[in-house]
C-alpha cells in the first residue's frame, strides 16, 4: 500500500495543520517513518496544503505485526 | 409531531393560467390545510397559498414537477403560522409544478436539535438536506422519549447527507470530533479508516468531561457499518506502549475477542463471539463495580470485569495504539449505562438509518 512520507522540513511545515474539523497528523508506521494516507489528497479541507501533500514521497507501507488477540 | 393532512394545487408558469385541483377524495389524513390557487404566476415563479389551519404551528410545503411527489423542488419547506403562502422561486417556464401543504401542531425542531443546526450554521457547515433534517430531529425526539438522551455525554451521527463537518458535530456537548488523516466520508453511511493512519478524535474525555460516564455506571456505542479489520475498533490509547493491560476503554472486532474493556485494565473473562458482524450497533455496559453486559444490538451478554478507574485520554475511533482499523462507523455516544433503554436505542436509530 502506497503511503506519503515527509521529510523533516515537510513533516515540520504540515504536521498539526488544521481546517474544519479535518486535522493532519503523521503517525508511524511499521518501519518508523513518519507516514499518513493518500486519502488526504482528496479531503476537501486540505485544499489549501494540497500541493504540498501532493509533493510528499510515495513509499510503501509497512505494516506492524498483528494486533495480538487476547 | 402531528402533522395534518396535505392537498395539492397545480400550477403551470409561463401561461398565466393556474389550475388548482382538489384531490380531497384521495387525502389519507383528515382536516388537512387545502392548498388553493396559486397566485403572482411568473416565468420562474408564483405563490403558493393554502387555507389555514386551526392549531398549525408550521406548514410544511413540497412542490414537485411530479403529481405523485417522486422528486422535489422543494421538499419540507418551512412556512411558520399564521402565514398562509409561500413565494416558490428558481423554476423553469412552461413547466407545470404541483404543490402541497402539511400542518403541524407542534413546534417542529426539537430545541436540542435546532441547536445542532445552529452550531452548525454558525460554524458554516453544510447543513442535512431538510427531509434528512426531520429524520435527525425525530431521532433525538425518540432519543427523548426514551431516557437515552439525558443519559448519554457524547453523541454523533456519522452517517448523514450533510457535509463531513456536520457529520462530526457532537449532538449532546455542541462542538466537534476530529477526522484525523481523512477518514473517508461516504454520504448517510459514515467515516470509513484506511488501516494505515486515520481515525476519528472524539475530543471526550471521560476522565475530565464525563457526567454520565462514571466509573461503575458507563456506557460506549459504536455502530459497525462494514469491512471491519481485526484491529481495535475504538479506544482510549493513541500510545502504542499502553494499549494492552493497562486501564483502557476498547472494543475490537474479532470473533474471539476478550478485549473489550471499560473502564478496566483486566480482560473479559469469558470471549465473546461479538464483534464481527456488521450493520449492528454494539455497546459495552458497566452496571456496577463488577458486573458489565456487551450488547450485539439487542442481543446482550453479561459477565463481570472488576472497575479500575476512567481512562484519563480523549476516546479515538478507528484506532487502538499503532493499529488502525477499516471499518465504517455510522454513529459513536458514550454516556452512563443503558441497560433498560438500549433496545429503545437500538430501535431508534435503526428506524434512522433505515429511513435516509
Amino acid at each position: 500500500m502506497i503511503v506519503l512520507h515527509p521529510n523533516t522540513e515537510q513533516y515540520n511545515a504540515l504536521n498539526g495543520y488544521r481546517y474544519k474539523s479535518s486535522e493532519l497528523l503523521f503517525v508511524k508506521d511499521g518501519s518508523d517513518r513518519w507516514i499518513v494516507g493518500t486519502q488526504v489528497l482528496n479531503d476537501p479541507n486540505f485544499a489549501e496544503i494540497h500541493d504540498a501533500l501532493n509533493k510528499l514521497e510515495r513509499i510503501e507501507y509497512t505494516p506492524f505485526p498483528p494486533e495480538p488477540e487476547e | 409531531m402531528k402533522l395534518g393532512a396535505l392537498d395539492i394545487s397545480t400550477v403551470k408558469l409561463g401561461t398565466n393560467q393556474v389550475q388548482a385541483v382538489y384531490q380531497g377524495g384521495n387525502l389519507v389524513w383528515q382536516n388537512a390545510p387545502v392548498a388553493t390557487a396559486a397566485t403572482g404566476v411568473g416565468q420562474t415563479s408564483f405563490t403558493a397559498n393554502w387555507n389555514a389551519y386551526t392549531g398549525a404551528v408550521v406548514y410544511l410545503l413540497d412542490v414537485s414537477v411530479s403529481s405523485d411527489f417522486s422528486t422535489f423542488v422543494y421538499e419540507n419547506q418551512q412556512v411558520n403560522a399564521p402565514t398562509t403562502s409561500y413565494v416558490v422561486i428558481g423554476l423553469n417556464p412552461n413547466t407545470t409544478y404541483y404543490y402541497r401543504v402539511r400542518a403541524s401542531t407542534e413546534a417542529l425542531t426539537d430545541a436540542d436539535y435546532q441547536a445542532v443546526l445552529d452550531y452548525a450554521t454558525t460554524q458554516g457547515y453544510t447543513l442535512p438536506s431538510a427531509s434528512q433534517q426531520l429524520l435527525q430531529n425525530q431521532l433525538v425526539v425518540d432519543l427523548k422519549d426514551g431516557g437515552i438522551w439525558s443519559k448519554l455525554d457524547t453523541f454523533a451521527v456519522f452517517a448523514t447527507d450533510g457535509d463531513s463537518d456536520f457529520a462530526l458535530i457532537d449532538w449532546k456537548r455542541l462542538t466537534d470530533y476530529t477526522a484525523i488523516n481523512s477518514p473517508t466520508f461516504t454520504a448517510d453511511e459514515g467515516f470509513t479508516g484506511n488501516g494505515t493512519s486515520s481515525y476519528i478524535s472524539t475530543n471526550f474525555n471521560a476522565s475530565t468531561s464525563g457526567v454520565n460516564y462514571t466509573l461503575d455506571d458507563a456506557s460506549r456505542y459504536f455502530y459497525l457499518r462494514g469491512n471491519s479489520n481485526s484491529n481495535t475498533l475504538e479506544s482510549s490509547s493513541e500510545d502504542a506502549t499502553s494499549n494492552q493491560n493497562s486501564v483502557q476503554n476498547t472494543m475490537r472486532a474479532v470473533s474471539t475477542t476478550r478485549n473489550c474493556r471499560i473502564n478496566s485494565g483486566l480482560l473479559l473473562a469469558v470471549a465473546y463471539n461479538y464483534m464481527t458482524t456488521s450493520l449492528e450497533m454494539k455497546s459495552l455496559h458497566r452496571t456496577s463495580s463488577t458486573d458489565i453486559t456487551a450488547f450485539r444490538n439487542t442481543d446482550g451478554t453479561s459477565n463481570t470485569m472488576t472497575s479500575q478507574g476512567i481512562p484519563n485520554a480523549n476516546q479515538i475511533i478507528l484506532r487502538g495504539g499503532v493499529f488502525y482499523n477499516t471499518a465504517q462507523v455510522s454513529m459513536y455516544a458514550m454516556g452512563a449505562s443503558l441497560i433498560a433503554e438500549n433496545t429503545d436505542f437500538v430501535n431508534a436509530f435503526d428506524t434512522y438509518l433505515t429511513s435516509i
